[in-house]
């Protein structure tokens, strides 16, 4: 095996990035974002996709420079996602001149919010933000609602769902947050690689666009060391200066890329519609 | 003030809730001294069959008002709760009567898991929410918001824990 593409989700990718690395074979995800991947050491692990530790700067200074918001709440669900999420959304706001004005914890079971928002309320946060999934963000904004808070609501992909909005309903319009990457439409090569993606695989795929440039980085590492050895074309995977669909693809020291992107969506109407692209300053 | 006038309310609706399930289960160990862990099933029965019910009827007969659409959820899953109770009677707890203690326990556990995964079958193993047919009044009182659901929740224990 000369290397692997993969794999989906970091659950899967960072337990097989181990043995990878023990056998000297590169990967590169198209797909994982949780932070360990790449803190573990191992040479052999790189993604193209944006990491959530970029993704919690983005979201921190999102909040102070753009969202105004100068007095800001966060809350985690205690899981590696959602706190390493919010520690870093607490570090990006604080550079960003804001204050963390009250840090509260919850579960991925919970349901019942309203004694940590009671309590955040009386610190009178501009904005709460939420490190965690859709099923409890839904009863978390519409206990916002309750309690008559006027707190903006920003979370991280595990809102950004189609099922946040089910879920909350009327209650999840002007909710905003985020996703790593770029919507296909504003990738430099989305419009072209949909076309083609489509014509010969029917309707296109989340990740494809990231998976397809995943290929052609370790294909043109493979290129300039003239082999497809890992042996040889492992040394040339950090020299990586590539443009491909998704855009252009340089890696840090760890493996990830720099300057990954993160798009912010907000509800409106009823639909997450896109707000704006950043680009995290790694 | 506000805050804690405000927990206050989140508490007292909270504690409720837990009162009127806490009630069943003091109503059957009153009776036959047996710990029926089923019991917090039994309600989640009630709960998937309204939310049922009310989903479909807010879907299908968006005309209705949103009381009588409440009023045939519950008309639907007081019936079913009542009959899924007396089966679990007959078939798990009866022929154990004059078992040891320990017994019924078991099969009320068994129960418990039995209609978990039922439930996960037919309603599956996703987060579902309430469609909203009532209109939600929120009142202010001193700063502290309460809503009408938690009205009519702490109304209903009230009186239910004085019947």
């Amino acid at each position: 095996m000369a290397g692997v593409i993969g794999h989906l989700n970091s659950g899967a990718t960072i337990p097989a990035s181990k043995i990878y690395f023990d056998n000297g074979i590169p990967q590169i995800s198209p797909s994982a974002t949780a932070i360990a991947y790449t803190t573990a050491g191992f040479k052999t692990a790189y993604r193209v996709m944006t990491n959530d530790a970029q993704q919690g700067s983005v979201l921190g200074m999102f909040a102070v420079s753009k969202l105004g918001a100068k007095r800001v709440a966060i809350v985690d669900d205690r899981t590696a996602y959602g706190q390493g999420l919010a520690d870093e959304v607490a570090k990006a706001v604080t550079a960003a001149g804001g204050t963390v004005v009250a840090r509260e914890y919850t579960s991925d079971r919970a349901t019942d919010f309203m004694a940590i928002l009671t309590s955040i309320k009386g610190k009178s946060p501009d904005l709460i933000f939420f490190g965690g999934m859709d099923p409890q963000a839904a009863p978390m904004i519409k206990q916002m609602k309750q309690l008559g808070m006027t707190a903006k609501f920003l979370g991280a992909d595990g809102t950004q769902t189609p099922k946040f909005i089910e879920l909350a309903g009327a209650d999840a319009e002007g909710a905003l947050a985020s996703n790593p990457g770029l919507p296909l439409d504003a990738m430099p090569g989305g419009a072209a690689f949909r076309a083609k993606f489509e014509a010969k695989y029917g309707k296109i795929q989340n990740y494809a666009p990231y998976a397809y440039d995943a290929v052609y980085v370790m294909v043109d590492a493979m290129k300039r060391a003239g082999s497809s050895d890992p042996a040889k074309y492992l040394a040339e995977l950090p020299k990586t200066d590539y443009s491909g669909v998704t855009g252009h693809i340089r890696f840090d020291a760890k493996g990830d890329i720099t300057g990954g992107a993160v798009t912010l969506y907000q509800v409106k109407d009823g639909k997450w519609q896109t707000v704006e692209t950043v680009q995290s300053g790694n | 003030m506000d805050i804690f006038l405000q927990q206050l309310i989140n508490g007292l609706v909270l504690g409720s809730v837990y009162a009127l399930v806490a009630l069943g289960y003091t109503m059957v160990y009153g009776i036959i001294e047996l710990i029926n862990f089923a019991h917090g099933e039994v309600t989640m029965m009630g709960a998937l069959v309204a939310l049922s019910v009310i989903g479909a009827l807010a879907l299908g007969m968006p005309g209705l008002p949103g009381v009588l659409i409440l009023a045939a959820g519950l008309a639907l899953a007081i019936p079913v709760c009542v009959a899924l109770g007396l089966l679990i009677e007959r078939v798990a707890y009866r022929p154990l009567r004059n078992a040891p203690r320990l017994a019924p326990l078991i099969t009320a556990i068994g129960v418990s898991i039995v209609l978990q995964n039922l439930a996960m079958l037919i309603w599956g193993k996703q987060y579902i929410s309430f469609p909203p047919v009532l209109p939600q009044g929120r009142y202010e009182i001193l700063g502290a918001h309460i809503t009408d659901v938690q009205i009519a929740i702490l109304v209903l224990t009230v009186l239910i824990m004085l019947a």
